[in-house]
């Protein structure tokens, strides 16, 4: 990734589309390079150590068998499995114009590909696209709902490699989004740009259980009255665990409202950041934008960095946000060693609750249970414990 | 330009070449006698400036180094404030204390305004004359001359408190400044501190040694001979072992000055036991209600808990400025100590506010709490910028941080960026930030009880903000009270 010219002259044969817009964008991105520490986007994430940093999670399974879902499996770039469903639309792969983003130029140069759906009905079962492999992937995504469509969509990120993944996310009137997103490993920077049209709401839920590099950027759009959006992390960060969410949320429009939410649980050096900037355009009244940051503390060496920001310029508004930041409640692990749990268990407890504040968002009781497996092997794994019982 | 004052340029221009060379062949003193220096900045103002002032060799150099470090520096830039670029070769650097020739002759040439605001506060007339510059009335004449001073530095001189000019300091406590200078805010630190290191023009200088507490609140407003500190203003403040100071800087009034750009440092050192409250109300000319004029406030202030449960306190009341950049911190050193914020930025017409604050939990068990008030009204901008950062090693650090956007009208904005930066784990921060408006219902309330409108806002403003206005010294925040309703007046109806 590093040299991303000598990597794009190797693979731009393979790429498909216009070799000479691909070079452009790859020209602007490399003019700008990699984001550093000086661009306040970027003050907490030092991308370029980051991506020279390994860690040793490990990618567990998470059964979405249950679910019965539509699959888009894409293994080490190349879509291997394509979901075929009444409501869903696939179209060919469209390149993205070049912009001011430099990871969404070398985006731009690099993508092999990405699902390109559309979504007119209500889907009946949820749409899972499975990231996977240990390669480079630039993917670039583009979901549009139609309105009033009704989809579940799932971002499994199961690659233990450097992922570019764009998704472009576009919510006609009166459509509905649930968008949830696991990473387990690897190093990924992701960014999505949703924008909402009259009464669309977007409910995404993401959990983070290692990586060297989680960047989820969410831009969030509100084009018109009545859209609304729901934003929840969790992080449960172990070793040298680096998960980054940073979002902008525009309220461009009267009558919308959001409400975001991120918890972290960060163990040994593992650091967390959140970035969560919510504007409020002139004429945006009546705008209801909340935002809550929670971080645990265990260990030692470990980080959290947290930046909510507002900026409003509309005056009949309703805007908040908070943040707080401490380590594993004391008296609530003594409520629970007095009850005869041991120690460890206690904690998982207490850690597995915090987590929870983040899953209960999911409606499908099917889905967060699935997640809930994987958070309690999560913890069972980094506190040598028996997990969920 | 006149003839006459080409002249004086060139013979300026000559003396300060004069002063060029490492040696001061002639002592430190100088005949030149002119009001002001040529425009620009250079090596050669910078000597001229600290030869008039008589500074030793050691503090020129510390001036010239920050000259040099400033000239590779970037004016900032991340703030949230917009203003036309700053030209710092036509800024004069140097002005000898003020006549009172230019000013109004009597309060009858005195903006109409201006005395209308003077007799809301409840001023004394001849205190209203020494604000608005009316020529050739002293502020000693108002404070009863120099008997007031001297009492002052009498009574202070008891109990061994220093408290003095800057330049004075220098002249009489070299081994003071020599030793704190700097220590603080070090002379590299921003692109406007540098600029003030190399040519800061006078300011306050305050030790308390150990065990005192100051008898009295210090304030720069009492102080005679410090009524014209200029546009780079320096304060430093030194409180010894289990020392304490209530220290005053500026006043309610609207100040008449002549200066646009403000670039002051403030440097605050608590030693071990030692505390230090620093509270400040600024009312500099703000500019018309288009934006046209007003000051540039850009401010560098800092407080260092130096040694074990030092405790430094900021309090401010920001109304006036065009452009305020103003942060004042706290470094959080020594085991237990304590910082403290509250702030109270108000803004109408085209006012820019971008301020906040900074705490760094270095030590252990240290405890931090910002409170900050932000009230936007007209087409103002107000930000609310503050970071809260705890070290790895400082075990224990708690922080409180509330802060609160009010806002008036719907051509105003009001930002909230607060950088929460945890690196240990046993860290408690907490953050809250809100934004609202004044409810019509309230409004409603209070003009059904007989208020008019500006009262009500007066009144609901000042509930809003009380929880720092009672942080400040009573006197003052009899005066802030009046000011926060003045600064919102054509805001609403």
């Amino acid at each position: 990734m590093l040299d991303a010219q000598s990597y794009f002259d190797r693979v731009s044969g393979d790429l498909s589309g216009d070799a000479t817009a691909r070079a452009a964008a790859l020209a602007a991105a490399e003019a700008a390079g990699l984001p550093t520490r000086r661009q306040e986007a970027w003050h907490y994430t030092d991308v370029t150590r980051l991506l020279g940093k390994r860690t040793d999670d490990t990618i567990g399974a998470v059964d979405f068998a249950p679910l019965n879902p539509l699959m888009a499996v894409f293994d080490n770039g190349a879509l291997r499995e394509a979901p075929v469903a009444e409501g869903l639309a696939l179209h060919d792969f469209e390149a993205a114009p070049i912009g001011d983003n430099a990871m969404l130029n070398y985006n731009a140069a690099l993508a092999q590909g990405g699902l390109n759906a559309e979504i007119s009905g209500a889907l009946a079962q949820p749409l899972i696209v499975t990231t996977q492999g240990d390669e480079p992937v630039h993917l670039h995504h583009k979901i549009t709902l139609a309105p009033k469509a009704k989809a579940v969509l799932v971002d499994n990120h199961m690659s233990c490699g450097y992922t570019n993944a764009r998704f472009d996310i576009t919510l006609g009137a009166d459509a509905e989004l649930t968008l949830i997103r696991v990473q387990q490993a690897g190093h990924q920077i992701g960014t999505s740009q949703i924008e909402l049209a009259e009464n669309a709401r977007v409910k995404s839920v993401a959990l983070v259980t290692g990586g060297a590099l989680a960047r989820h950027e969410a831009n969030v759009a509100f084009a018109a009255a009545g859209a609304h959006a729901e934003l929840h992390s969790a992080v449960l960060g172990r070793g040298d665990n680096h998960a980054d969410f940073t979002y902008v949320i525009d309220h461009q429009a009267a009558e919308t409202s959001s409400n975001t939410t991120a918890y972290n649980v960060l163990d040994a050096a593992s650091r967390g950041v959140f970035q969560g900037k919510v504007i409020v355009r002139k004429d945006a009244q009546h705008v209801d934008a909340q935002m809550q940051t929670r971080a645990m503390m265990l260990s030692e060496g470990a980080e959290m960095d947290a930046k909510p920001e507002l900026e409003i310029y509309a005056d009949d508004v309703v805007c908040a946000h908070g943040s707080a930041i401490g380590e594993l409640d004391k008296d609530a692990l003594f409520f629970l060693r007095a009850r005869g749990l041991d120690e460890a268990s206690a904690i998982y407890l207490l850690v597995a609750g915090f987590i929870e504040q983040v899953l209960s968002h999911i409606d499908d009781e099917v889905m967060a249970d699935s997640l809930r497996a994987l958070v309690a092997q999560k913890i069972a794994a980094q506190f040598s414990i028996e997990g969920a019982a | 330009m006149s003839e006459a004052k080409a002249s004086i340029d060139k013979d300026t221009v000559d003396q300060v070449a004069k002063f060029g060379g490492e040696h001061y062949k002639y002592g430190f003193t100088t005949e030149i006698d002119v009001d002001k220096i040529p425009n620009g900045l250079s090596e050669d103002i910078i000597r001229f400036i600290s030869a008039k002032k008589e500074e030793p060799q050691w503090l020129l150099d510390w001036r010239l180094d920050a000259y040099e470090r400033w000239k590779t520096m970037d004016e900032p830039d991340w703030a949230h404030v917009d203003y036309p670029k700053i030209n710092y070769q036509d800024l004069c650097y140097y002005a000898a204390p003020k006549s009172m020739e230019d000013g109004p002759k009597s309060l009858d040439e005195v903006d109409p305004q201006l005395l209308e605001t003077y007799s809301k506060l409840g001023i004394p007339l001849q205190e209203q004359e020494v604000l608005a510059g009316v020529k050739k009335i002293a502020v000693d004449a108002v404070f009863d001359s120099v008997s007031v001073g001297t009492t002052f530095r009498e009574e202070l001189a008891k109990d061994g408190v220093i408290f003095c000019s800057f330049s004075e300091a220098v002249q009489e406590h070299p081994e003071l400044v020599k030793k704190y200078l700097g220590s603080v805010v070090p002379k590299s630190d921003n692109y406007f501190a540098a600029l003030n290191s190399a040519v800061f023009s006078d300011g306050s200088f305050c030790y308390i040694p150990p065990g005192v507490k100051c008898p009295m609140e210090l304030s720069t407003y009492f102080r005679i001979n410090e009524a014209n500190t200029g546009q780079f203003e320096r304060t430093l403040v030194i409180a010894d072992k289990g020392a304490y100071v209530s220290y005053l800087e500026g006043c309610t009034a609207p100040m008449r000055d002549e200066n646009q750009l403000h670039a002051a440092v403030v440097e605050l050192v608590a030693l071990e036991d030692a505390e230090i409250k620093y509270s400040t109300v600024q009312n500099w000319y703000p500019g018309d209600e288009n934006g046209k004029g007003g000051i540039y406030n850009f401010v560098t202030k800092r407080g260092d808990c130096r040694e074990a449960r030092a405790r430094i306190s900021w309090t401010q009341v920001e109304t006036g400025s065009a452009v305020t950049w103003k942060y004042p911190s706290c470094i959080l050193r020594g085991d237990d100590s304590v910082g403290e914020f509250y702030s109270i930025a108000i803004s109408n017409n085209m006012q820019q506010v971008d301020s906040g604050t900074k705490m760094l939990h270095l030590g252990k068990n240290t405890s931090s709490r910002i409170i900050s008030k932000g009230i936007s009204a007209g087409r103002s901008s107000n930000a609310y910028r503050g970071q809260v950062n705890v070290h790895p090693k400082a075990a224990g650090a708690r922080n409180f941080t509330q802060c609160d956007s009010l806002l008036i009208g719907d051509k105003c904005a009001a930002h909230t960026v607060p950088y929460i930066e945890a690196k240990n784990l046993s860290a408690v921060l907490e953050h809250e930030a809100t934004t609202s408006k004044i409810s019509d219902d309230q409004l409603f309330f209070c003009q059904q009880r007989g208020l008019d409108p500006e009262e009500a806002v007066a009144l609901i403003v000042n509930g809003f903000c009380r929880d720092v206005l009672q942080h400040l010294p009573m006197e003052f925040a009899v005066e802030a009270q009046k000011l926060v309703g003045i600064s919102l007046e054509g805001s609403v109806g």
